[in-house]
């Protein structure tokens, strides 16, 4: 079952950098989809056009069938987002911050308590409960953001580079919760750099490039899909198919004075 | 109406964020001021000044709606919140903060004014800080829409709004002035107060509302 399609969207910036150029992706239910791409090919502009926070110019995104319109209270009830900047309100301690969240997506308060409660012990934030969020390192920080975006148990987690700048422990810790979310039914779409956790994380991999969906197919299908030059003899890892692919569309002319 | 949890929790943060340890050497300065300009021009009266000095404190509060700390409009908009509410509550808690940090820089400042206090000054006052508080709140509404800052505090910036504000204040004056200074007419300001409190509730609040759903991509560009 899809659980939210992108068709045919376009962005282009004031500035004239056209971000997106016609991406078309789908995600399937229960499914974690990872969304691979260079620096400045796409990905977070989707992903702020997905939250509302960027217009896009034309094209449809569906959630469960429904188009998806800025302001739309229902959809957001649907959705957990992990975004590349703070949103927190960081002189907030995590447990206040949780809880708030937790009551703004209109869980009752005891309920969003018990909730918060579950997430401080399960991310280890017991120690730092009483601090206030802008005080934390990166890592807590992610671990909060995410913390934030399953509270209310939404149908679609979209992380965008939840595994950047945090360090080996924090990183396992929020791969084990977005494989948990995933085997309750949740929807996990998420960017990230780190190709060899995508590769183990994800069930789908789409790559997008210069603002295109370049290819969308399960992780295990890729090597078979990708038209690789690499020696054949050695099974290539995602990321080095993931240059390849990008690579044929990104050639550098080599510098002649070196 | 009904106050939901949501709106309960929306609510508290607010006013937990108008009195943020930033906001308060600021209005200390401000009180002091006060005492200041009570004890050496005592022929100003004391309801006036405090009303300038705590609207100057607060004028963050009133012309930057969605913008109480630097990522709060994108934060927001992750929820499921109605904006109409949104802008209600964080209306609602403008009009107690301000009541607050009057009656807080009143009790400093006319402990030293020479003037004696009477029943009488402090009904006027109110009714003199009703007559300006809904069109200030409608006028911050638009202020923070068209203007939008992602960031204040006490820079050029922000001692030009806040002098901006007192020039508002002073034109939303004149209606007191006119119908209770002049004409003697305390029944024609309430019936005029009655009226700009609608006006706010009814038009200010869905309107910010739909301009805030509309432009929200705009808006979330602030830089």
């Amino acid at each position: 079952m899809t659980i939210l399609s992108i068709s045919n969207l376009y962005k282009t910036y004031e500035n004239g950098h056209r971000a997106l150029d016609g991406l078309t992706l789908s995600i399937q239910k229960g499914t974690i989809t990872g969304f691979l791409g260079l620096n400045g090919a796409g990905k977070t502009t989707t992903i702020r056009i997905l939250a509302g926070l960027t217009g896009k110019d034309s094209g449809t995104i569906t959630l469960f069938g429904n188009e998806i319109s800025p302001g739309d209270v229902a959809s957001k009830k649907l959705l957990g987002f992990v975004l590349d900047e703070p949103l927190y309100f960081d002189w907030m301690t995590p447990e206040e911050y949780l809880l708030f969240v937790g009551v703004m997506y209109g869980l009752e308060r005891s309920e969003a308590r018990m909730r918060c409660e579950e997430l401080i012990e399960f991310f280890d934030l017991d120690e730092k409960v009483d601090d206030p969020i802008a005080t934390l390192s990166t890592g807590m920080k992610k671990k909060i953001s995410l913390a934030a975006a399953v509270i209310h148990k939404p149908e679609l987690v979209v992380l965008d580079e939840p595994l950047e700048g945090i360090d080996p422990l924090a990183a396992r810790s929020i791969k084990e919760t977005l494989k948990m979310t995933a085997r309750n039914g949740t929807t996990v779409f998420i960017t990230s750099h780190v190709l060899d956790t995508v590769e183990k994380l994800c069930d789908e991999v789409a790559v997008i490039h210069r603002g295109k969906v370049l290819l969308q197919c399960p992780t295990s299908e890729v090597h078979t899909k990708v038209q690789s030059t690499l020696d054949s003899a050695v099974r290539p890892t995602l990321e080095e198919l993931f240059v390849d692919l990008v690579s044929e569309h990104a050639a550098k002319r080599p510098l002649s004075w070196l | 109406m009904k106050f939901s949890e949501t709106d309960r929790a929306l609510f508290k943060m607010e006013l937990r964020q108008a009195f943020s340890a930033r906001r308060i050497p600021p209005l200390a300065c401000l009180a002091l001021l006060a005492v200041f300009v009570i004890v050496q021009q005592s022929e100003l009266p004391p309801t006036f000044v405090i009303v300038l000095v705590v609207l100057a404190g607060l004028e963050s509060q009133y012309t930057t709606i969605l913008f109480r700390t630097p990522n709060d409009l994108e934060a927001l908009s992750m929820f499921p919140l109605e904006w109409r509410r949104v802008v209600l509550i964080k209306n609602v808690a403008t009009l107690i903060a301000t009541a607050l940090v009057c009656m807080m820089i009143a009790m400093a400042t006319l402990y030293f004014s020479p003037k004696h206090l009477r029943l009488a000054d402090l009904g006027n006052a109110m009714l003199y800080g009703s007559t300006i508080i809904f069109p200030l709140l409608h006028i911050g509404n638009i202020e923070s829409l068209h203007s939008p800052r992602r960031t204040s505090s006490w820079g050029t910036d922000d001692l030009v709004q806040a002098g901006g504000m007192l020039l508002f204040v002073l034109v939303l004056s004149l209606p007191y002035l006119l119908l209770v200074s002049l004409l003697d007419l305390p029944l024609a300001c309430i019936a005029y107060v009655a009226l700009t409190a609608m006006h706010w509730y009814t038009r200010s609040v869905p309107m910010t509302a739909a301009r805030i759903r509309q432009q929200l991509p705009q808006l979330c560009a602030t830089p």
